[in-house]
């Protein structure tokens, strides 16, 4: 009865308050959400998350399977500079890929109950961490080549690496043709050739060496590095022949291999070219400037200027 | 009721809250005035604004006791839904937050600059109650919060963390800053403290 005013009427206000929110629960029928919403949720997060570095860790295997079998080798056949080609070769819709779901993954991993007790930093690394092994592994399974190749065959707009070498190599006006050896011509000279694009070409395979023809008529697939001589006829001079890889999986070792060769292959053109173009000098009249031999092509192709040897 | 539950934790009144609403009232007594206080600082200056908020805080809290991390205390994750209400309170009147940081005659004001020299010796004992409190309105809202947290709430890094939900050592950058930040803007404004 002699309470301090004040007292007494902090006391009112918090009878006023707690009658109110307990006659609010009353009459809007508040009631305690489910155990099970809150649990619900709170794993959906972490689903979330892990949904999130998984997606985070195929685009990390396909980028792998990209990077490990772009075909660096042969670039200068293909592009005027190796950044040129490395701009192409990047598969940017994965690389977004990585980056979103890496951002998603730090966005879900904040959400979880102890998420906001980490660094910015410390979350965001150990998505990408996760990721990047998770990345590491599938591709061991052959994931990166699997999402890859079967993206570029079901989706057209997606460039599969598969697609990339395709589309850069079947280009028979710049020097570059991709398909299967079917048969000899008549003459049992040409080597008759089907492109990818079901075109019969013929090959004169005068400058190319006995592995290169023997690999060009062993009916694997094979890219054709040389020049057309006749678009109409569809005859292409062959300086090279090197094997399609991408059905299978190339060691460090073939990949190598494959650059060795390109090299000989393309400093003995460069050989040829200049002994031919001696003994023309010595040979023939000086005003005669057309060079007489179908030896010597090889020489004069693009890729041959871009090489410095 | 009131003397059963005296001596009991927030944690066993919420379970039994869970089982009768009518125990919820003690969890309404319990954080009205720190609430209430806590809000006001926030910027909710207007009474019966103040009383609305408080009422969705107190609703807000019962439909998710459900949901109350154990890990953390209780008073944290109350903190965390009222300061999550006052924000959107003042937000949704689209008007900057008029912090009413003292509000309770010199002998609160004097306690409170001793806080805050004490733990940073930030401030003059001479401490000007208005000034402060304008400087303290001038702050982004981040440091206001944090500030706010540790000097007039006298919450610990580990409760401000959970309150706002943000690294513990974020907490301490922040409390640096908004020093910083307070000290600039009473220095632009000409203010003493």
């Amino acid at each position: 009865m002699n309470k301090d005013p004040k007292q007494q009427n902090t006391n009112d206000t918090k009878s006023v308050l707690s009658e109110s929110v307990l006659s609010r629960i009353t009459h809007e029928q508040v009631s305690p959400m489910p155990k099970w919403c809150f649990t619900c949720f709170n794993y959906s997060i972490w689903v979330l998350w892990a949904f999130s570095v998984l997606i985070g860790a195929l685009s990390v295997a396909v980028l792998i399977y990209v990077g490990d079998h772009a075909r660096f080798a042969l670039y200068e056949a293909t592009h005027e500079t190796p950044l040129s080609f490395f701009v192409e070769i990047l598969p940017y819709v994965w690389i977004g890929a990585f980056i979103a779901m890496s951002g998603i993954a730090y966005y879900n991993m904040r959400k979880t109950k102890t998420g906001y007790k980490y660094p910015m930093w410390h979350i965001l690394i150990s998505s990408i961490v996760f990721s990047l092994v998770g990345g590491v592994i599938l591709n061991l399974f052959g994931v990166g080549y699997l999402i890859d190749t079967q993206v570029g065959r079901h989706m057209p707009a997606y460039r599969s690496l598969e697609r990339f070498e395709t589309e850069v190599w079947q280009k028979p006006t710049q020097g570059r043709l991709v398909g299967v050896f079917s048969t000899m011509d008549e003459a049992d000279v040409l080597y008759m050739f089907t492109d990818t694009q079901e075109q019969e070409w013929s090959i004169d395979t005068i400058e190319l060496r006995k592995p290169d023809r023997e690999l060009l008529s062993s009916g694997h697939q094979v890219r054709v590095l040389g020049t057309t001589t006749d678009t109409e006829a569809r005859i292409f001079h062959a300086c090279g022949v090197f094997p399609w890889m991408l059905n299978k999986n190339p060691s460090v070792a073939d990949m190598q291999n494959d650059r060795k060769v390109f090299l000989e292959r393309m400093y003995e053109h460069m050989e040829t070219g200049d002994r031919l173009k001696g003994l023309e000098r010595e040979v023939f009249d000086q005003e005669k400037h057309q060079m007489p031999f179908k030896e010597g092509l090889c020489a004069e192709i693009a890729v041959m200027k871009r090489m410095q040897f | 009721m009131h003397e059963h539950t005296e001596h009991m934790t927030d944690e066993e009144i919420v379970s039994m809250a869970l089982r009768d609403k009518a125990f919820f009232g003690h969890i309404v007594f319990r954080y009205e005035d720190k609430l209430s206080r806590y809000v006001l600082r926030l910027g909710v200056r207007n009474a019966e604004d103040r009383q609305d908020v408080l009422q969705d805080i107190f609703i807000k809290i019962y439909k998710n006791l459900n949901g109350f991390d154990t890990s953390l205390s209780f008073s944290s994750w109350v903190y965390r839904i009222a300061h999550n209400e006052a924000i959107s309170a003042y937000r949704k009147k689209n008007v900057r937050p008029e912090g009413h940081l003292i509000d309770e005659g010199d002998e609160w004001v004097a306690r409170e600059s001793g806080a805050l020299d004490t733990a940073e010796e930030l401030f003059d004992q001479d401490i000007n109650a208005q000034e402060l409190q304008k400087g303290m309105t001038l702050l982004d809202d981040k440091y206001r919060s944090v500030l706010i947290l540790r000097f007039f709430e006298h919450k610990e890094y580990e409760e401000i963390s959970d309150i706002l939900k943000i690294p513990t050592g974020s907490v301490g950058t922040l409390i640096h800053r908004g020093k910083s930040q307070l000290k600039k803007k009473l220095e632009e404004e000409h203010l003493r403290i």
